[in-house]
């Protein structure tokens, strides 16, 4: 498989602000990759980077091998989708749609059949000849879309496409795009908030924090096997629990998510709950140890608070870095919190 | 994981839905129509004293004592002695100010839209310092400027011609059209430009092809400002012109002051006046913005 987009040790800092700290990443043909990360992580202006309606301060990005890094936005055929999917508000939807094939110079006989053929797939042909102004939220991300795809493009850059739309519709929309991904077999560039997002849609997620990827894998393997606390505690709906251990004569931290311990009479260490919160199937527990750490478990039965709970830790990851009191630590910005903040926030 | 699917979901990033309240006549309604009338009718009375002017017998207007407000001896009597008049070139003075009008308007364009296009893209303080720098012309007195540019222009052989006055006028019209179109441009989201870029555009068509024609109501309004500017400007004019045609102000001013025949004049200030709003009337549905503003979300 070869490589599509490269980043080469890039660099890029607003003022003091590192929003690119020395990046380098190789991004698969036909690779579905999504850049994760809280608000204001810089996600967004690494894609505009490889669109190139950003400049990089520092380093090489490649794409097919090429370096493009100085090279004008229209002269590195990409396709962008962007947030606020910024359609031309004079023109009509097929105009909107024919726009980057105008561009190339298509004649416009050779136009009409790409842009119906497109508008097919993602249907909207019956508002071809509407206003952009007239057409709903969902609608106007499948034109965004129609024309990132119509001229055919190796590379798409996406950001946050699904971000404006109502939660109904960006449940359909998130499940189309991986189809449409699927079915072009080009690479795609998604940048998301949102770690559902990432878990349906990703094949790699690189997951950002203070300019630097602080890991890049599937995202089953950011869940299961976090590379650092803070992605342990950034991916998941709840963070990840932590007590101090040592482990091959390491001192360090063991982490455990709340489903990774089994809540039973016969278990091995004791906890006493603090909150209980019902969510779906579960009751979501923060319990206090008698050595003062606190921790979510989950539990099948609705359990009073006050109650003495006891439970085995039936997997877990280490951590080289110490487990402080009062974990868990505070949850990331950008993420939904679940349970009420009585912790030690 | 199953048991919190749906937690993402729960972010709603829109703005409120607007409240649509049903339309109620109250005090506050009604004194506000009130205001506006008043200050139409504030607005049209010069309008309204030109007419008057121009369509009443002279004897009771400025040869009156005390002139009379209704049109009760209306006439077309000063218009046909205004224009038959061969002592005071009438249509050449007009042509003369259509035409370097037209002049400072193109212009005002032509410069004034690149010009705003590259403030805009500056950072916000600076772009400003740059146009307050461009309204120091505008806040001097047009004398002090228009005797000491003469010699130049003299020099220049620009001296009496159409152009030296439009290039002077411009001097005026210039700052507020680029800060109109500054403005302009900086409403606009900047991921629109991004967007024409990365489907293939150049710059210059991203500007041209893409942003232009959503600011057109803001172009229209900056031509129509400069276009009035020196239709309206005086001071350039009485300074730089020709003595065998003046522009039409000089033309009015000279006819009402110095050669003494104010009939002429108030046929003139009537005249005058038709031609911007011939113009207003054909540029007005642009300056309607319509839902240009719309196709961006967020």
């Amino acid at each position: 498989m070869s490589v599509k987009l490269q980043f080469d040790r890039v660099s890029k800092s607003y003022g003091k602000r590192m929003v690119a700290d020395d990046i380098s990443l190789d991004i698969d043909e036909g690779e579905f990759f999504v850049i994760l990360g809280p608000s204001g992580e810089g996600k967004s202006t690494l894609l505009r980077m490889v669109a190139g309606i950003e400049t990089v301060d520092a380093g090489t990005i490649r794409i097919d091998g090429k370096d493009v890094t100085h090279i004008a936005p229209n002269k590195r055929n990409i396709a962008m989708v962007f947030q606020n999917y910024a359609l031309y508000p004079n023109m009509n939807v097929y105009k909107n749609i024919a726009f980057p094939l105008k561009m190339q110079y298509f004649p416009s006989e050779e136009i009409e059949p790409k842009v119906r053929a497109v508008a097919k797939t993602l249907g909207i042909t019956e508002i071809l000849d509407r206003r952009v102004s007239q057409i709903s939220g969902g609608q106007q991300q499948r034109v965004a879309l129609a024309r990132a795809i119509v001229r055919n493009p190796t590379l798409f850059l996406l950001d946050e496409p699904l971000s404006n739309l109502d939660a109904r519709v960006r449940f359909a929309a998130r499940a189309e795009l991986k189809k449409i991904q699927k079915d072009l077999g080009q690479t795609f560039l998604f940048v998301t908030h949102d770690q559902k997002e990432a878990e349906v849609l990703s094949d790699r997620t690189g997951v950002i924090h203070l300019g630097r990827f602080e890991q890049v894998a599937p995202f089953s393997e950011l869940y299961d096997h976090p590379a650092t606390r803070w992605i342990g505690d950034f991916v998941g709906d709840v963070p990840m629990n932590y007590m101090p251990w040592t482990e091959r004569g390491e001192t360090g931290s063991l982490g455990f998510r709340p489903e990774w311990a089994e809540v039973s009479p016969e278990g091995a260490e004791a906890a006493t709950v603090q909150v209980s919160e019902r969510v779906g199937d579960f009751s979501y527990l923060l319990c206090t140890m008698a050595n003062g750490f606190r921790i979510y478990l989950r539990s099948l039965r609705t359990v009073a608070v006050g109650t003495e709970v006891r439970f085995n830790v039936t997997r877990h990851v280490f951590f080289e870095s110490p487990a402080e009191e009062g974990a868990p630590t505070m949850p990331p910005s950008g993420r939904p919190e679940r349970l009420p903040p009585t912790g030690p926030h | 994981m199953t048991a919190t699917a749906s937690a993402s979901a729960r972010v709603d990033l829109r703005p409120p839905a607007p409240i649509n309240r049903p339309p109620v006549v109250t005090a506050g309604k009604v004194g506000l129509y009130a205001t506006i009338v008043v200050i139409s009718l504030w607005l049209l009375f010069p309008i309204y004293v030109i007419f008057l002017l121009a369509f009443n017998e002279t004897k009771y207007t400025i040869f009156a004592a005390r002139p009379d407000l209704l049109p009760t001896h209306l006439t077309w009597s000063n218009l046909v002695s205004g224009l038959t008049n061969t002592a005071v070139p009438f249509l050449p003075s007009m042509y003369l100010s259509l035409e370097i009008a037209f002049i400072v308007g193109a212009l005002a364009l032509a410069i004034g839209i690149p010009t705003a296009y590259g403030l805009s893209r500056l950072p916000t303080s600076l772009a400003f310092g740059l146009t307050t720098i461009m309204f120091i012309v505008n806040m001097l007195p047009s004398i002090t400027i228009a005797i000491p540019i003469t010699v130049p222009f003299i020099k220049a052989g620009l001296y009496g011609s159409p152009i030296s006055i439009a290039l002077t006028q411009e001097l005026l019209a210039l700052p507020v059209t680029v800060f109109l179109l500054v403005g302009a441009f900086q409403g606009l989201p900047k991921d629109l430009e991004n967007q024409s870029r990365v489907d293939g555009a150049g710059r210059l068509y991203a500007v041209f092809g893409n942003l232009v024609p959503l600011i057109i109501p803001a172009i229209v309004a900056s031509f129509l400002l400069a276009w009035m500017l020196s239709w309206d400007e005086s001071t350039f004019a009485l300074i730089l012109y020709n003595p065998t045609t003046p522009t039409l102000p000089v033309q009015i001013f000279l006819t009402v002051t110095g050669r003494g025949n104010p009939v002429v004049g108030v046929a003139f200030s009537f005249i005058a006046t038709v031609p911007v709003i011939i113009l207003v009337a054909i540029l007005q549905k642009y300056l309607k913005g319509e839902d240009l503003a719309a196709g961006v979300r967020g």
